[in-house]
């Protein structure tokens, strides 16, 4: 029978330091898809998942056993990733190549040009995949977070209501207009032709 | 139920956490509402396009190097590295109340010095008033007493002889001006001397029972100075 996450926890806490990685392998690649939708960049997305995970080891003795420990996990990444959106919104330097682009928030290896030439129905799902992402980013945060952990993650109501700490009904009425928003964006011509619209909303609280 | 209300049970239904009576009342305001029904479409088509996105899985497995970890990072992080707005709050309330009790104490510092003994106080509950028995230096005391009964004697003292100058001063003015009237009168009794005998003795008669009078004045004032 395959140990229950608390159940690693606990033989952590007793000592255990081989428990954790087995978390973190059994989690790494949720919350590292996660990440990577919240902020749109792979190396970026490694780095805020690895952050994640070593706080969440750092911290894990100060883990209240009430919740449990995925929604806790998340609730670490997505504090590293507002984190990282205040950063981002500070100065930074980028290169000239991703403003010629217009698009900075498009994955890495799509800003410096694919190199092996794609078949023609993967580029046309890429350019689908794009235009979602285009048009989440238009969304404001909180409606976008909760699309993706409730779309991407498969997250249950209640979860995400006892993550953000906010009633049941409010997570689902957020769910419902970021929805209707994200159809009116999506059917709106700018996406359609692919234009990329420069978004601000990472980051804002 | 209002629209609104349905709105949330439909995200609930798309997404299959609906029990199946919900679902029946779900359905049942589908067929009456057209507003709702275009909701759901396009709900569904987004989510379908939702989908579209895939993200590839990670190619690496991580793990963990235990190293040596700062001992207050865990209480420091608790405080100042969660970025919760109520830890903030926590956090920032806790040093209101630690710098308020030391801003506190601070007013209440006590410090005494008494013969020698340096101490000092300091209490979050304000000094209360008390009473304190001084000690008296005895032989300073009876010196400073014997100084001032001294004293007392000397002006007694003053003042007594201060009295007796005064009727000895008097007396001798008295005697000044009795042999100033004896003068007058000597120089009066050789003027008359010429004028003959008779006169002579009626003179000296008068002058006697003038300095008898005189001497009685003389004895009165005397005696009235000594009552």
């Amino acid at each position: 029978m395959k140990t229950t996450d608390e159940g690693l926890v606990k033989r952590f806490l007793e000592g255990d330091q081989d428990s954790f990685n087995l978390l973190m392998w059994r989690w790494e690649k949720p919350l590292y898809q996660f990440i990577y939708r919240m902020v749109g960049d792979q190396e970026e997305a490694r780095d805020i998942c690895q952050e994640s995970f070593l706080r969440a080891y750092r911290s894990l003795k100060g883990f209240r056993q009430k919740a449990k420990f995925s929604s806790w996990l998340y609730k670490i990444a997505i504090n590293q990733c507002h984190t990282w959106g205040r950063k981002r919104n500070r100065a930074r330097v980028i290169s000239l190549s991703e403003i010629a682009r217009g698009d900075e928030y498009a994955p890495r290896e799509e800003r410096e040009g694919a190199s092996n030439s794609p078949p023609e129905a993967s580029l046309q799902r890429r350019e689908r995949e794009l235009m979602v992402r285009q048009a989440l980013n238009c969304l404001p945060e909180k409606q976008r977070l909760i699309i993706i952990l409730k779309e991407y993650q498969g997250l249950k109501f209640s979860e995400i209501a006892q993550l953000l700490r906010r009633p049941e009904s409010t997570v689902k009425s957020r769910l419902y207009a970021g929805l209707v928003a994200l159809s009116a964006i999506l059917a709106s011509p700018a996406v359609q032709q692919g234009n990329s619209a420069r978004s601000q909303n990472m980051g804002g609280r | 139920m209002r629209c609104k209300e349905y709105q949330q049970l439909l995200v609930s239904w798309l997404y299959g956490e609906l029990s199946d009576e919900e679902r029946k009342q779900m359905e049942e305001h589908l067929s009456r509402c057209s507003h709702c029904r275009q909701a759901k479409e396009k709900i569904q088509q987004t989510k379908a396009m939702l989908e579209q996105w895939e993200v590839e899985e990670p190619t690496w497995k991580s793990v963990i190097l235990p190293g040596r970890e700062p001992r207050w990072r865990g209480w420091y992080y608790w405080l100042f590295g969660g970025a919760t707005p109520l830890r903030r709050a926590a956090s920032v309330a806790m040093m209101v109340v630690v710098v308020g009790l030391v801003v506190f104490s601070l007013l209440n510092l006590r410090v005494s010095y008494a013969k020698g003994d340096f101490s000092i106080g300091l209490s979050l509950i304000p000094p209360r008033s008390e009473v304190v028995r001084l000690g008296i230096d005895q032989e300073a005391f009876q010196q400073e007493l014997l100084r001032a009964q001294e004293a007392t004697l000397d002006l007694t003292n003053r003042l007594m002889l201060a009295y007796h100058q005064k009727q000895q001063e008097d007396l001798a003015i008295a005697l000044q001006r009795l042999s100033a009237q004896w003068q007058l009168l000597r120089r009066a009794d050789l003027e008359y001397i010429g004028d003959g005998f008779d006169t002579i003795q009626q003179r000296t008669y008068r002058d006697l029972q003038r300095t008898n009078q005189l001497l009685n004045l003389v004895l009165i004032s005397a005696q009235e100075e000594k009552k």
